[in-house]
């Protein structure tokens, strides 16, 4: 049986508290992030499909919510050490992501009896992300790389373990991107459609940027507990990783440009309504 | 796009095979273009995978899709390539049935090309 101390009984009862929150969102909260999703993506969404909206936040909540308890259990399983957050943060990705993949392309069902709309051409990661995105994996499994390498060769074994759960954690994440987007999107309409892409775009980017602010974090936890003399190097990793995150994520425009090429910037788009 | 009608009155690989088709012959689609994979493209409409891939076995018959392997189905190119490439059979085809070996006939064609407008 493993000792908790004041700290560790500290993270283990806000951690459960943040996603008992986290799990069961008020109606306003929801409401909220259903508006602001619309808001960001230029959708106008009928009622009953803002309550499937409301739906698929809620599903990703628990998600969310699942990893931070991984994260909590971790946290308290780990030995104490600098790196031991960035190790949590790092680990739980890999739940976000197969959680996310489970519930890909089930959000917003067709309803019985509607036609249904398809693309007619094949779809990719870069229609819907930047075309940057290949770059910033490559970066990102740089950084974890860089940082396994030099915590080996310095003897600083949890750098070492913080690296090599980058680059396993990027890994998981180029992997979830792929097959994320090869999910179908059953629509029964256009608009349907529209909306379909905008929650995947809007689920990846948030992914992405989950890990890129890992690497990132990474990069200045290392700095922060390394000898005067290797600072500055910790310093060019964590530039590196921010780099990476400024190839990688924001890709909300890109897949209108490349998708709805035809809806011009800005302009509103009505989803659901009568049939 | 592709929209299915399930209660239209084709049948659902027809519908599929007709709108590609006229997506092709408008340039909707351009030459080149990949198609969405039979698994995906059945999944998105809600069908069977065989009424997806007898419709893209029509529309490779017609000429208008080519399937390369597993990098999948492919448009084969656009009207006026389409329109040449007919051009093209019906020559070689009406100067081999006049007795000509296919040397002779690529130095007629050689031979106009060379030509001055």
């Amino acid at each position: 049986m493993w000792r908790v101390d004041g700290v560790e009984r500290f993270v283990v009862v806000a951690g459960v508290i943040a996603a008992i929150v986290i799990a069961l969102p008020t109606r306003a909260g929801l409401a909220k992030a259903g508006h602001r999703f619309a808001r960001e993506y230029d959708l106008w969404i009928a009622p009953e499909l803002m309550a499937a909206v409301d739906r698929a936040h809620r599903r990703d909540r628990w998600v969310l919510a699942t990893a931070v308890l991984a994260a909590v259990l971790l946290f308290v399983l780990l030995p104490a050490a600098t790196l031991r957050p960035f190790i949590v943060v790092a680990a739980v990705l890999p739940v976000f992501a197969v959680g996310r993949l489970l519930l890909g392309g089930r959000d917003f069902p067709v309803r019985a009896g509607r036609a249904t709309v398809a693309r007619s051409r094949a779809v990719g990661v870069t229609d819907y992300l930047r075309p940057t995105v290949p770059l910033a994996f490559a970066l990102w499994v740089t950084v974890g790389g860089v940082a396994a390498v030099l915590g080996a060769l310095w003897s600083e074994p949890a750098v070492l373990t913080g690296g090599v759960l980058l680059v396993v954690a990027t890994l998981v994440v180029a992997g979830y991107v792929v097959a994320l987007c090869r999910r179908p999107e059953p629509a029964s309409d256009a608009e349907h459609l529209y909306l379909q892409d905008a929650w995947r775009v809007s689920r990846l980017d948030l992914t992405l940027s989950q890990l890129g602010f890992a690497a990132v974090y990474l990069g200045l936890v290392a700095a922060g507990d390394a000898p005067s003399g290797r600072v500055a190097v910790w310093v060019g990793v964590a530039v590196v990783a921010t780099a990476a995150y400024a190839l990688g994520v924001g890709g909300r425009a890109r897949f209108r440009e490349r998708l709805w090429p035809d809806l011009p910037p800005g302009r509103l788009l009505a989803v659901g309504g009568p049939a | 796009m592709i929209t299915l009608d399930a209660s239209g009155p084709l049948p659902p690989f027809e519908q599929i095979r007709s709108q590609l088709a006229d997506q092709i012959e408008h340039e909707g689609l351009r030459a080149g273009d990949r198609l969405p994979t039979v698994r995906r493209l059945a999944e998105d409409l809600g069908v069977a995978a065989n009424t997806v891939a007898r419709a893209y076995r029509e529309l490779e018959t017609a000429g208008l899709i080519e399937t390369r392997g597993r990098a999948g189905s492919f448009v084969a190119g656009s009207g006026v390539e389409r329109e040449a490439r007919e051009a093209a059979r019906l020559y070689v085809e009406r100067v081999r049935a006049l007795g000509l070996d296919d040397r002779a006939l690529l130095q007629l064609v050689t031979r106009l090309l060379g030509q001055p407008g």
